[in-house]
C-alpha cells in the first residue's frame, strides 16, 4: 500500500523537465480498451 | 514526464472495480444440463431485498460502472424489478442473462423503457450439439 | 485530424462517468459503453475543465500545459471526440 501511494505521488509532482524530453516525448495520454464480454454470464 | 505503459500503470490496480458479474439466485425455472453454475435450486442463503441494496449502495459509492446480472434465473425473484431500477437508478448499469420464459410483453415494455440495461437471451440450439470427433463438413479434419 | 481542433469548445459528453484513478482516471461512456483510459492527471486535469473555457486551447491555457504538450493533447482530445467521450459544444 505504501509504495503505491509513494508512485502516486511522484507521478503527480510537476517536475522541472529538460526542454529535449518535451520535444522527443510522444505521450500518448488516452488508451481505449475493448471490455466487450469481459464480464458477464456465458 | 513521460507516460508509461498501462501494464506499468495498472501493477497498483484499480480503485474499484470497472464491473461486477453478480449471481443473483441460484433459482431458476430451467436445470440446463450444460449450465456453468449448476442452477435450479435456490439457495436459503441467497440476499434479501434489503441486503442485496446494500451491495448496489455500496458498489454505487465504489463508482462501478456496470454489474453483470445472472444465476440462475434473475427474473424469478419477485424483486427483480426493483433491483434492476435501484441500480440503473444509482448510475450503475444493468447488463442480466436470463432464458426469457418470464418475458411477457409487459415486462418487455418495461425493460425497454429503463435506461442502460443491456439483456443477453440464451437461446437453444435445434439439435444436440455433434460429438467432438465427427469429422466436419467441409473436410477440415487433422488441421 | 482537424487541425483548428484547439479552436473548439468542447465539453464532456453528458453520459460520461470519469472516476478518478491513482494514474489518472477511467472514462465510462454510458451510452455507448465504450471505456478509456485517461493516462495522466493532466489530462484528467484539462477534461474536467473543458466545458468552462470558449475552446480546448484556453482550457490547456489555464491548466497549466506547456505549449510544446499542446500536440499530444489535441491528439488525445480528438480521440476522445472520435469515441464520443467528448464532444463540440
Amino acid at each position: 500500500m505504501i509504495d503505491a501511494e509513494r508512485m502516486y505521488d511522484r507521478r503527480m509532482e510537476h517536475e522541472e523537465v529538460p526542454e529535449q524530453e518535451i520535444e522527443l516525448e510522444e505521450e500518448l495520454l488516452v488508451e481505449e480498451i475493448s471490455i466487450d464480454g469481459m464480464c458477464g454470464v456465458y | 514526464m513521460s507516460v508509461e505503459s498501462l501494464v506499468a500503470q495498472l501493477k497498483t490496480g484499480l480503485d474499484a472495480p470497472i464491473c461486477l458479474t453478480w449471481e443473483l439466485t441460484y433459482a431458476c425455472n430451467l436445470q440446463c444440463v450444460h449450465c456453468l453454475s449448476s442452477s435450479g435450486q435456490r439457495d436459503e442463503r441467497e440476499l434479501s431485498t434489503a441486503e442485496a441494496k446494500r451491495v448496489l449502495d455500496e458498489l454505487r459509492d465504489l463508482q462501478v460502472f456496470y454489474i453483470n446480472i445472472g444465476g440462475g434465473e434473475p427474473m424469478v425473484r419477485r424483486d427483480f424489478f426493483e433491483l434492476v431500477e435501484h441500480s440503473v437508478g444509482n448510475g450503475i448499469g444493468v447488463k442480466f442473462s436470463t432464458n426469457g420464459a418470464f418475458i411477457d410483453a409487459e415486462k418487455a415494455r418495461r425493460l425497454a423503457s429503463m435506461d442502460y440495461l443491456d439483456i443477453q437471451i440464451s437461446l437453444d440450439g435445434v439439435d444436440a450439439a455433434p460429438p467432438a470427433d465427427e469429422a466436419p463438413a467441409d473436410g477440415s479434419a487433422g488441421q | 485530424m482537424s487541425t483548428d481542433l484547439l479552436t473548439r469548445p468542447l465539453e464532456l459528453h453528458p453520459q460520461v462517468a470519469l472516476r478518478s484513478e491513482p494514474f489518472g482516471a477511467l472514462a465510462y461512456h454510458y451510452g455507448n459503453r465504450r471505456l478509456v483510459f485517461l493516462k495522466h492527471a493532466d489530462m484528467v486535469a484539462v477534461a474536467r475543465v473543458l466545458a468552462d473555457h470558449p475552446s480546448l486551447e484556453s482550457a490547456l491555457r489555464a491548466s497549466g500545459i506547456d505549449e510544446r504538450r499542446w500536440p499530444s493533447f489535441e491528439k488525445a482530445f480528438d480521440s476522445l471526440l472520435g469515441s464520443e467521450i467528448v464532444r463540440e459544444r
